[in-house]
């Protein structure tokens, strides 16, 4: 008897336990049959570093790289990018202007097709567009849209429209774009992702797109997804799209975008050969990356531009007093000091407020001697504000800690600004992305800090407009200067040397306002397998996909 | 004994209520707008801003979003998603497999290793056997676990290539070998301790004595009386332990690339993903819950005396 209770006894203590895996596993099983065949069969399929995307695969919608670079892949647009960052048309047969570049006429190619059978229209692209402009429709790239007429100055649609004014189909194959300013580079930005077409298949009844294209989305790029396609929490899987007709043909058997939870384990995987190619190397291997046999290391400028923003309605840095101190304050920084001992040179000190990537680029600047370590100088300024109105209280130099490295060089830099200057600097945590820019956005943060940018087009301009232009949408200082501005709007109409001229003395005044102060360039670093041929970046700090190879 | 099990089912439910509502509090408590994270340092208008915090109601106050959470948990909404617009439900059921298996490996490398050699330990104490036992299990103890996972996986995966570096999307037991031992480490040597003083102490007790005395076998005696016996806070401890080894999973799972809870938790929470955050850690609180029922059944199987009314 007692033997017959204790063994039932056990058996519901057995079946809860196991009814309690078995429902934990019971969800996995299917998924994992369907995962069998990710990435194709050949050889040739490279695996790159990818994170989970944050949002539905819509080019409107995504603007994070875990979802961009699969997109980047997936869709062509009007132009597209060539390595060092110049464009060649894609999509498009033509992109002309008319005679002030204010509206610019697209004839498309006819024979462009989507993945799923049908053609690419000029209402592939204006229907597109005018989705990611309306508001309603919460795509988060709508900023994109804002030099067109018919959008207000974030790029949502006027007064609540469905449609943006300034976009008009023509026929079947074109369709005119006319822009609020004249802008002479407007085709660099078509080739960035927010401007993809997207098929008629997308749309619901109702003219949504659908929860299911956002996870299995049909371009008409390089590649496509395979049949198992985006697997949530484990990788997406491209393989080469037959129809492609464009510049990037793809040289490998396809892409499978594995997904990490750090760069740490993923620069692992390239050491034991499970992963092809990490496009940014880990803080913990900065030192060694460079020296290990075991992979193939690159290291080069980058196009992402790091500064802090000194807000110009901060005390004592407003007027001929915040040009002295804000001088001074760039001069007391040393800044190949920080990028050596901190980043181990995987940054680059700035010369200026673009980067070095970039066409028309140049290290002369009139005025950059600012960014220059000079104490003496420094001091003198300083000593010269005081005269204005004496400094009093704290140079505080705001960051989130949740990225790599900005703790250490905000504490080099508030040492370096008090050694130098002999005032009380020092460095002020955030201790998260979004807790620091939800005090920049409401401007109630009281205390310089930590900014940076990553182009969305490869143009110098994409570096001074968005950002310091007056009211601008990333003007996180409230930066206002007549003369910046009109160069700014007299570069974007002109062309050629003109052009980078206007820029240099746009950068020029700059230099002397300092709205932001200038750090460093950040350096493209990535690791691959050894066996992996053909890896070139391109502007974007990402490595050509389509062309690596085994 | 089956009121006794509905009872504590029936317990749940203030448990379940009561935690997710406390992590919402705490998320809401929170600085910082998650939407400001999702954005970047580039410009959003603020209509898509607003509508954004509407569809996640973090305009409400946070009793009324958890009002929201539990109706689409009651209701098992399959549009309940994360701010990253995923079913909330699906990524769990990605997420919990690898998890489950990589906690029961751990379980089982700790109850085996621990209960065997501490109960020889514990039959032989203070012999050579012991002592050495007793300097491992402290070393093992005071190393933490991610400098342990990181030579381990370093020595094995990468420079002999024994065992797979990481485990990535496509786990398989195999693959999960190494996590498992890495996460199992610490409370093997807790285990061990605990069985070689549970056993020693019975090896003295008057019941054993009287078996003996009565001319039983010593194998008998050992197996009927000592370690059934000493067993029972043994396994309150490593049932105990299923809860919190699902839930310590993070940082093996971060170093081993493990697609698991811990990293839905992880990366939730960084991003300030209130749906994802408090669905992953009501799972987790479930889970502990349901651990100590089959614990304290377990009771009963080990001890007659216990019983269930």
């Amino acid at each position: 008897m007692r033997l017959s209770r204790r063994t039932r006894l056990a058996g519901v203590a057995l079946i809860a336990a196991s009814s309690l895996t078995l429902a934990a596993c019971g969800g996995g099983s299917d998924d994992k049959s369907e995962g069998g065949g990710g990435g194709g069969s050949t050889d040739k399929v490279i695996s790159v570093y990818g994170t989970n995307p944050q949002n539905p695969l819509i080019p409107t919608a995504t603007n994070e790289v875990g979802g961009g670079d699969p997109l980047d892949n997936l869709f062509s647009g009007l132009v597209a990018y060539n390595t060092d960052g110049s464009v060649t048309n894609e999509v498009a047969e033509s992109i002309e202007p008319n005679e002030d570049s204010t509206v610019w006429t697209v004839k498309l190619k006819d024979d462009w097709k989507f993945t799923d059978g049908t053609p690419v229209t000029a209402d592939s692209f204006v229907k597109a567009w005018n989705y990611g402009a309306n508001p309603k429709n919460k795509q988060l790239n709508n900023y994109f849209f804002y030099p067109i007429k018919g959008t207000d100055e974030v790029g949502n649609t006027e007064k609540g429209s469905d449609t943006v004014s300034g976009l008009k189909v023509l026929d079947d194959t074109s369709f005119s774009i006319t822009l609020k300013e004249p802008e002479s580079d407007f085709p660099l930005r078509l080739g960035y992702s927010a401007y993809m077409p997207v098929p008629d298949s997308a749309y619901d009844e109702s003219g949504k797109i659908t929860k299911e294209y956002g996870d299995a989305p049909i371009g008409n790029g390089p590649y496509k997804l395979t049949k198992s396609g985006w697997e949530k929490n484990k990788q997406i899987s491209l393989e080469p799209n037959p129809d492609y007709k464009g510049v990037h043909k793809p040289k490998n058997g396809g892409l499978v975008f594995k997904f990490y939870n750090s760069t740490d384990s993923a620069y692992t995987d390239v050491q034991s050969g499970n992963l092809d190619v990490l496009d940014q190397v880990p803080p913990s291997a900065l030192t060694t990356f460079e020296s290990d046999s075991a992979i193939k290391a690159y290291n080069e400028p980058g196009s992402s531009f790091s500064s802090f923003t000194i807000p110009e309605r901060l005390e004592h840095f407003k007027g001929e007093e915040g040009e002295l101190r804000r001088a001074a304050i760039s001069m007391a920084i040393n800044r190949p000091e920080i990028t050596e001992k901190i980043f181990n040179n995987a940054r680059t000190p700035a010369s200026d407020f673009t980067s070095p990537v970039l066409d028309g680029w140049t290290d002369k600047v009139p005025g950059n001697e600012v960014l220059k370590f000079n104490p003496d100088e420094a001091k003198k300024k300083w000593a010269e504000a005081d005269k204005i109105s004496k400094w009093d209280g704290k140079f505080e130099l705001a960051y989130n800690n949740d990225g790599a490295g900005n703790k250490e060089f905000s504490e080099a830099m508030a040492n370096q600004i008090k050694n130098t200057l002999g005032i009380d600097a020092a460095p002020k945590a955030y201790p998260t992305f979004d807790e620091l820019r939800t005090v920049i956005t409401d401007r109630t943060i009281k205390t310089p800090f930590r900014t940076g940018w990553q182009a969305d087009y490869p143009s110098m301009l994409n570096y001074l407009g968005p950002i310091y232009a007056t009211g601008a949408g990333s003007n996180d200082g409230d930066y206002s200067n007549k003369d910046f501005d009109k160069l700014v709007s007299e570069a974007s109409a002109a062309s050629d040397d003109e052009r980078y001229k206007l820029i240099s003395e746009a950068q020029s005044v700059l230099l002397k306002d300092l709205p932001a102060i200038p750090l460093w360039y950040q350096n493209a670093t990535a690791v691959t397998t050894t066996d992996l041929k053909d890896f070139k970046f391109n502007w974007k700090q990402k490595p050509d996909y389509y062309a690596l190879t085994k | 004994m089956w009121w006794y099990v509905a009872k504590r089912l029936l317990q749940t439910i203030p448990v379940f209520l009561g935690a997710t509502l406390i992590i919402y509090a705490l998320v809401f408590l929170r600085p910082g707008d998650p939407i400001n994270g999702l954005i970047g340092n580039k410009p959003v208008s603020d209509e898509v801003r607003q509508a954004i915090r509407d569809q996640y109601h973090m305009n409400d106050f946070f009793l009324v979003q958890w009002l929201y959470f539990l109706k689409d948990v009651v209701t098992f909404n399959p549009d309940f998603v994360g701010l990253d617009g995923q079913p909330v439900f699906e990524k769990i059921r990605n997420a919990l497999p690898v998890t489950a298996t990589l906690a029961l490996m751990a379980l089982l490398m700790d109850a085996i290793i621990g209960i065997v050699v501490g109960t020889i330990a514990g039959l032989r104490r203070n012999g050579w056997f012991d002592s050495i036992t007793l300097v491992i299990s402290l070393i093992l103890l005071s190393i933490p676990i991610f400098v342990v996972g990181f030579v381990l996986q370093f020595l094995f995966g990468v420079k002999f290539a024994i065992f797979s570096a990481t485990v990535g999307g496509d786990w398989t037991v195999g693959k999960l070998l190494l996590p498992a031992f890495v996460l199992a480490i610490a409370n093997i040597a807790t285990t061990t301790r605990l069985t070689r003083t549970s056993v020693a102490n019975n090896m003295t007790a008057d019941h054993v004595r009287t078996a003996r005395a009565k001319g039983l076998p010593e194998g008998a005696v050992i197996r009927n009386h000592v370690l059934r016996n000493s067993l029972v806070p043994v396994v309150t401890y490593i049932g105990i332990n299923l809860g919190s080894l699902m839930a310590g999973a993070i940082i093996t799972e971060g170093i081993f690339n493990v697609q698991g809870i811990g990293n839905l938790a992880f990366q939730a929470v960084n991003r300030g993903d209130a749906p994802v955050t408090v669905a992953v850690v009501a799972v987790m609180v479930m889970i502990y819950v349901f651990m100590s029922l089959i614990v304290d059944l377990l009771y009963a199987v080990l001890d007659p005396r216990i019983r269930y009314v």
